[in-house]
C-alpha cells in the first residue's frame, strides 16, 4: 500500500477520534483509574508516516478460504463502514490507535463456511512502531478459526485494535499469542451472537496492555480461557470484561497468571449482567502462582449485576509454590528450577483444559515451553 | 369423606406438556399407591398437588373435601392438611433445623409447648441423631437421612393427605421396613398417596388402591391384584 | 399483600428542638469549626488539629468513585447541637423527651441484663454515659470523647488521628473538623471486660450532621467488646452522619466492634473506621448496614505485627432508594498475620449493594493468610449489586483467597418451606435470616432478636 490519499471520511474519523484521546479516561471505570499507572509509557506522540509500507499482516491458505471470505482495505472504501458505528471507544488507548492506525483492514467471512484451517494475523514487528486495526465480520451459521499472533523486538511497538462481528449459529474459535519483546497493545472488543471460544496467552517481556470486551447478544455462549506468565520485569496490564446484554447468555472465563522474578500483573476481571440478560449465568476464576518474592500481583475480580434472574459466581486466589509438592518433586531427582518449572508449566497448560483444536493446543504448549525455558539457565 | 378428588388434569412446565388428562383419587384413612416408568408424570403430580408454581395447569381440577384446591396459595394448601414429602428436600443454609420444625408446627398446628420432647422422641424412632436439630435444614444430611427427615415431618405435622413422592428411594432395607410400619400405623387418620418405583415398600404396606401412570396418563388402576400382575408381568403387558 | 407486623414507628419519632441549649445556624466555615471548639473549651492542639483538618477538607473533593454523594450540600447541614446541658449516670436526670427517646429504644431495660456500660449520644453530644461498678477500679475508661480530652489528655494526645489522619479522606477531614461527642475507651492491660459497653447514636433533627469521634485502645491482652447503634426519624432532608472510628489492639489484646446501622432512609452515612493489630492482637468489626440513603464504609485493620489476626464479618441490606456501598480493608504488614472476610448482602425494590474490598499484601509480610467470600442476594430487576474484591499481593508467600456468588431465592426453598405451612413472607424472611446467620451468632443474644426484627422490618415489600 503506497501512499495513496486516505479518503474524507477517515480523515475525519482520525479526528474525532484524536479529540476522544484527549476527551476520555485512561479506563472506563473510574474505580480501576489507580491501576493505570504505568498506561502513560504507552503513548507516542510522534506519528509515523500514514500509509508507509508495512509488513505482510495477513496469512491463509488461499485455496481453502476461496470464495469465503473478502478482505478491503479500509483506506480504499468510498464510505465510513457500518461497523465503526457498533463499537465506542472506552478508553483513551482504545481511541489513540483509532486515530493513528497505519494499516486497516475488514475481513468478511460469508454465511455457512466451516473451515478448521486457522486463518492467521501475525503482527511482527521488527524495529519502529506497528499500528493496526482489523475488523472481522463473520456470517451466519459459520465456524472458524482465527489465530492472532503478536510479536515484537525489544525497541519496537505494536498496536493492535481488532473489532468482530459474529451472527446467529456461528462459531469464532480466537487464540491471541502475545510474546512482545517491546511494548504492545492489544485490544479486542466483541459483539457476539453465537459462540466463542477464546485462547489467550501472554508472555511479553516488556509493559503490555490487554483488553477483552465481548458484548453477548441473545443466545450467545463464551468460553474464555486465559494464561499469562511474566518473568524478569515484565508488567502486565489485563482486562477481561464480559457484559451479558441479553437473556439466555453463558460465560465462562478461567484466568491463570506465574509470575516470577520482579514482574507485575494486574488483572481486571468484570462481568455484567444487564436488566434484560435474565436465565444468564457466569463464571469466572482467577488465580496466580507468584514464584518470586519481588513480584507483584493485582486481581479485581469483579460482578455488576443488574438482574436477579441469573447466576454468577467467581473465585480467585493468589498462592505460592506448594513446598510439598516442590520437596515432592526434587525428591524424585530433579533440581529446582526443573521442578518449579515442571508445576509452573503445569499449573498454566491447565488453564487451557478446555481447548479441543488440536493445532492451537499445539501452539499453546510449545508457546509455554519455549517461555518456561527461562529457568532452565 | 376427606378425599382429593382429581379430575381431567392437564399439566405444563416450560410450554412442556407433562400430564394429559389424570383422574385419581386419594382419600383420607386409605394407601394409595402410583407407580409408573421414570418420566411418566409421578412427580409432577405430586408436586401439582402442593401448588409447586413452576407447573401450570391447563385443564381439569383437583378438590379437597369438595373445594377448589388450585385457587390455594401452596401453605394455604398445607394448611388444609396436605403435606409432600419431597423427592429431592432442598438445603437452606443458615435455617437452623429445629427453628423450621416448630415454625412449620406453629402454623399447622398451632403452639405445643410438648413440642421439643415430641422431636426428640420421633427422630429415636427414625434414627436421626438429634444433633441435626443444630444443623441447616437438609444440609449435611445423607440421601436416606433427608427422606426419614420427611417422614418425621410426617409423622409431627399429622396431614390428612400425604404424598410420598417416592420416599422408599435412597433408604436402606431397614427403614424401608420401618417406613412401611409408620404408614401403616398412620393410615388410620391420615390418606397416603405414596409414590414409588421400587416394590420393596410393597412387601410391607398393603395399598388399598394401586394406580399405574405412564406418558401423563393413569392407564390402570385396580386393588392390590395389580401389583401381583406388576411384578409378574413388567409394566409393558399393561400398555 | 401482607401486612407486616412491625413497623418502624418504633424508630420514627421526632422531638422538638425548641429546647435545644445551642443550635447552629446551617453551613461550615473555619468560624463554625472554632466555634465548636471554643464551646468545648479545648486544648490548643485540638483547636489546632481542627482547622488544619478543615483546610484539607475545603481542599479534597468529593470522592466519585462510590456511591453518588454529588446531591450533599454542605452548607444545609447543622453541624452542631446541644440539646441538654447535662450530662449524667441517671437516667431520671435527662429532660423528659429525651430519656424517653431511649426508653422507647429499650436501652435502660438492656443496660440492667446484659450490657457493662452504656452510653447515649443525642444529636452532637453524649447526654447519658455509665459503667459497671468495678470496672472502674481496674481502670477501665469508658466515656465520651469531650470528656477524655479533659480527664485523659495524655492518653488521648496519644492514639487521636494517630490511626486515620485527617487528611485520609474527605469525610475523615471533615469529621476532623468539627467531631463532637463518639466513645474513649481504655481496657488496661490483662483487664477483659465481661459483657459489651453499648453506645447508642441518634440524630434527631433535621439536617443535622453527627460527628462523633470514637477512639478505642485495648492494651496488653486486654479484651473489650463494643456495640453502637444508631437510629434517626425519617424526615425528608437530607443528614449527614460521618464518624471516625479509631482502634488500637496492643499486643495480645482482643477487640470486638460490633455496629447495627439502622439509620432513617435520608441519611447520608459516610464513616471511616480502622483498627491497627499488634502482635498476636485480633480485631473483629461485624458489622451490619441496613438504614441510611447511602453508606459509604470499610472498616479496615492494619495487621501491624506478627500474629495479629482479623475478622470482618459483614451484611448490607439496601430496599428503594439506598445505597449501601461497603466493603472492608485488610492490609498484612508483618508475617503470620491473617484475615477472614465474610460479606452477605440483599438487595430489594430497587436498592443497590455493593462490595468493595481490599486485601493488601506488603512485601515482607510472609506466611500470610487471607479469605474472602462474598454472596449477594437479589430479588428483582431493578436492583443491582455489585462486588469489587480487590486484591494486591506484593509477597510471594501469602495464600490469599476469594470467592463470590450471586444469586436470588430459590423457587424450590420458597416452595419447600410454604409447603410446610409458611406464607410467602415467612419463607422469604426465614431463608433471608439463614442467608445471614453466621451474622447474628457473633451478636450477644439480647441483640440477636432486635436485629431479627430489625430485618424483618427493613425487608418490607419483599412480596410485591
Amino acid at each position: 500500500m503506497k501512499n495513496e490519499k486516505e479518503p474524507d471520511w477517515l480523515l475525519e474519523y482520525r479526528n474525532e477520534e484524536k479529540e476522544n484521546v484527549n476527551k476520555l479516561n485512561l479506563e472506563d471505570r473510574k474505580i480501576f483509574l489507580k491501576y493505570a499507572e504505568r498506561e502513560n509509557e504507552l503513548y507516542f506522540d510522534e506519528l509515523r508516516e500514514k500509509g508507509e509500507e508495512i509488513d505482510h499482516l495477513l496469512y491463509y491458505d488461499k485455496e481453502t478460504f476461496k470464495d469465503k471470505l473478502e478482505i478491503k482495505s479500509i483506506k480504499s472504501l468510498k464510505e465510513k463502514p457500518e461497523q465503526f458505528y457498533k463499537f465506542k471507544d472506552k478508553d483513551r488507548i482504545e481511541a489513540l490507535i483509532n486515530s493513528n492506525f497505519e494499516e486497516g483492514t475488514i475481513i468478511t467471512f460469508n454465511d455457512d463456511i466451516d473451515i478448521s484451517k486457522p486463518f492467521t494475523i501475525k503482527q511482527s514487528v521488527e524495529s519502529g512502531r506497528k499500528i493496526t486495526k482489523i475488523i472481522l465480520v463473520i456470517g451466519k451459521n459459520s465456524k472458524i478459526f482465527i489465530d492472532d499472533e503478536v510479536d515484537s523486538s525489544k525497541n519496537a511497538y505494536s498496536g493492535q485494535n481488532i473489532y468482530v462481528v459474529l451472527e446467529e449459529d456461528s462459531e469464532l474459535n480466537f487464540m491471541l499469542l502475545d510474546k512482545s519483546k517491546g511494548r504492545s497493545i492489544t485490544n479486542l472488543n466483541l459483539i457476539i451472537k453465537g459462540k466463542v471460544n477464546f485462547l489467550s496467552l501472554l508472555t511479553n517481556e516488556n509493559i503490555s496492555r490487554n483488553r477483552l470486551w465481548i458484548n453477548m447478544l441473545e443466545h450467545s455462549e463464551v468460553t474464555i480461557q486465559q494464561g499469562l506468565i511474566g518473568n524478569n520485569e515484565s508488567y502486565f496490564d489485563v482486562e477481561s470484561e464480559i457484559i451479558h446484554s441479553e437473556k439466555n447468555t453463558n460465560s465462562n472465563l478461567n484466568y491463570k497468571a506465574v509470575l516470577d522474578n520482579s514482574s507485575k500483573a494486574v488483572y481486571k476481571g468484570v462481568i455484567r449482567q444487564e436488566k434484560p440478560a435474565v436465565n444468564s449465568y457466569a463464571y469466572l476464576s482467577e488465580h496466580s502462582l507468584v514464584l518470586d518474592k519481588n513480584a507483584k500481583s493485582i486481581s479485581v475480580p469483579s460482578l455488576e449485576i443488574e438482574t436477579n434472574e441469573l447466576k454468577a459466581y467467581h473465585s480467585a486466589s493468589s498462592q505460592p509454590l506448594d513446598k510439598e509438592v516442590l520437596f515432592y518433586t526434587m525428591s524424585r531427582g530433579l533440581d529446582k528450577n526443573s521442578a518449579v518449572k515442571m508445576i509452573a508449566t503445569g499449573f498454566i497448560e491447565s488453564v487451557f483444559n478446555k481447548a479441543e483444536n488440536a493445532a492451537f493446543i499445539d501452539t499453546l504448549k510449545n508457546s509455554i515451553e519455549n517461555k518456561m525455558e527461562y529457568l532452565s539457565n | 369423606m376427606e378425599q382429593i378428588e382429581i379430575k381431567g388434569l392437564e399439566v405444563s412446565v416450560n410450554q412442556k406438556k407433562v400430564l394429559n388428562g389424570v383422574d385419581l383419587l386419594v382419600q383420607r384413612g386409605k394407601i394409595h399407591v402410583l407407580m409408573g416408568p421414570n418420566g411418566s408424570g409421578k412427580s409432577t403430580l405430586a408436586n401439582v398437588l402442593m401448588g409447586n408454581p413452576k407447573y401450570t395447569v391447563n385443564a381439569g381440577s383437583i378438590k379437597f373435601d369438595g373445594e377448589d384446591l388450585l385457587k390455594l396459595k401452596v401453605n394455604e394448601r398445607a394448611k388444609k392438611g396436605i403435606f409432600l414429602a419431597f423427592q429431592e428436600p432442598v438445603e437452606i443454609s443458615g435455617v437452623n433445623t429445629m427453628n423450621f420444625l416448630v415454625t412449620a408446627h406453629t402454623n399447622l398446628k398451632g403452639k405445643d409447648p410438648e413440642l421439643r420432647k415430641e422431636i426428640i422422641k420421633k427422630m429415636n424412632e427414625l434414627n436421626l441423631p438429634d444433633s441435626f436439630l443444630k444443623r441447616s435444614l437438609n444440609e449435611g444430611f445423607s440421601g436416606g437421612e433427608k427422606k426419614r427427615f420427611e417422614l418425621l415431618q410426617v409423622m409431627l405435622l399429622k396431614p390428612k393427605i400425604a404424598i410420598l413422592d417416592e420416599i422408599d428411594s435412597g433408604m436402606d432395607i431397614d427403614s424401608v421396613r420401618m417406613l412401611g410400619e409408620i404408614t401403616k400405623k398412620l393410615s388410620e387418620d391420615t390418606g397416603f398417596l405414596m409414590i414409588t418405583h421400587n416394590d420393596h415398600i410393597l412387601d410391607h404396606v398393603k395399598p388399598d388402591m394401586v394406580s399405574v401412570m405412564k406418558d401423563g396418563k393413569i392407564i390402570k388402576s385396580g386393588d392390590y391384584q395389580l401389583i401381583e400382575q406388576i411384578r409378574r408381568e413388567g409394566y409393558r403387558q399393561l400398555i | 399483600m401482607e401486612k407486616i407486623e412491625f413497623d418502624y414507628s418504633k424508630y420514627d419519632f421526632k422531638n422538638s428542638t425548641s429546647k435545644y441549649k445551642i443550635l447552629f445556624n446551617e453551613g461550615l466555615s473555619e468560624e463554625v469549626v472554632r466555634r465548636i471548639s471554643k464551646l468545648k473549651d479545648e486544648p490548643e492542639w485540638m483547636t489546632d488539629f481542627r482547622t488544619n483538618a478543615y483546610k484539607f477538607f475545603v481542599k479534597r473533593p468529593v470522592p466519585e468513585w462510590g456511591a453518588d454523594l454529588s446531591k450533599i450540600n454542605f452548607e444545609n447541614i447543622t453541624y452542631f447541637a446541644r440539646a441538654t446541658d447535662k450530662k449524667t449516670s441517671n437516667w431520671d436526670d435527662l429532660p423528659e423527651d429525651i430519656r424517653d427517646t431511649y426508653d422507647r429504644l429499650g436501652i435502660p431495660e438492656a443496660e440492667k441484663k446484659s450490657l457493662s456500660g452504656v452510653e447515649v449520644m443525642y444529636e452532637s453530644e453524649v447526654v447519658y454515659n455509665s459503667i459497671k461498678k468495678g470496672l472502674e477500679e481496674l481502670g477501665v475508661i469508658f466515656c465520651d470523647t469531650d470528656t477524655a480530652i479533659k480527664q485523659y489528655p495524655e492518653l488521648v494526645r496519644k492514639y487521636f488521628g494517630k490511626v486515620i489522619s485527617p487528611n485520609d479522606n474527605k469525610f475523615a477531614a471533615l469529621n476532623s473538623a468539627v467531631w463532637s461527642g463518639g466513645s474513649f475507651i481504655y481496657v488496661p492491660k490483662g483487664v477483659k471486660v465481661p459483657m459489651p459497653l453499648q453506645a447508642y447514636f441518634r440524630i434527631n433533627a433535621a439536617n443535622m450532621g453527627q460527628f462523633e469521634r470514637t477512639l478505642i485502645i485495648a492494651d496488653e491482652g486486654a479484651d473489650v467488646t463494643y456495640i453502637e447503634g444508631c437510629t434517626a426519624p425519617v424526615y425528608s432532608k437530607d443528614s449527614l452522619h460521618a464518624a471516625v472510628v479509631e482502634v488500637i489492639a496492643h499486643k495480645n489484646a482482643h477487640v470486638k466492634y460490633i455496629t447495627v446501622q439502622n439509620w432513617s432512609s435520608d441519611v447520608y452515612n459516610l464513616v471511616t473506621k480502622r483498627a491497627f493489630a499488634y502482635e498476636n492482637a485480633f480485631v473483629e468489626w461485624i458489622d451490619a448496614n441496613m438504614g441510611s440513603k447511602v453508606t459509604e464504609k470499610y472498616p479496615s485493620v492494619y495487621l501491624m505485627e506478627p500474629g495479629a489476626k482479623s475478622n470482618v464479618l459483614s451484611v448490607a441490606l439496601a430496599n428503594k432508594g439506598q445505597h449501601q456501598d461497603t466493603g472492608t480493608k485488610a492490609v498484612h504488614l508483618a508475617p503470620n498475620t491473617s484475615s477472614v472476610i465474610r460479606s452477605k448482602s440483599i438487595c430489594l425494590n430497587g436498592g443497590r449493594t455493593t462490595y468493595r474490598g481490599l486485601v493488601k499484601v506488603k512485601k515482607g509480610a510472609t506466611d500470610v493468610k487471607s479469605s474472602t467470600r462474598c454472596d449477594a442476594l437479589i430479588f428483582d430487576d431493578f436492583s443491582r449489586t455489585d462486588t469489587y474484591p480487590y486484591m494486591e499481593i506484593d509477597e510471594e508467600e501469602s495464600t490469599i483467597s476469594h470467592e463470590a456468588s450471586v444469586g436470588k431465592i430459590g423457587d424450590e426453598q420458597l416452595f419447600y418451606l410454604e409447603s410446610r405451612g409458611l406464607s410467602e413472607l415467612e419463607a422469604i424472611n426465614m431463608i433471608v435470616l439463614g442467608f445471614i446467620a453466621e451474622f447474628v451468632d457473633e451478636l450477644p443474644i439480647e441483640f440477636a432478636v432486635e436485629f431479627n426484627r430489625l430485618i424483618k422490618i427493613n425487608m418490607e415489600g419483599a412480596v410485591g
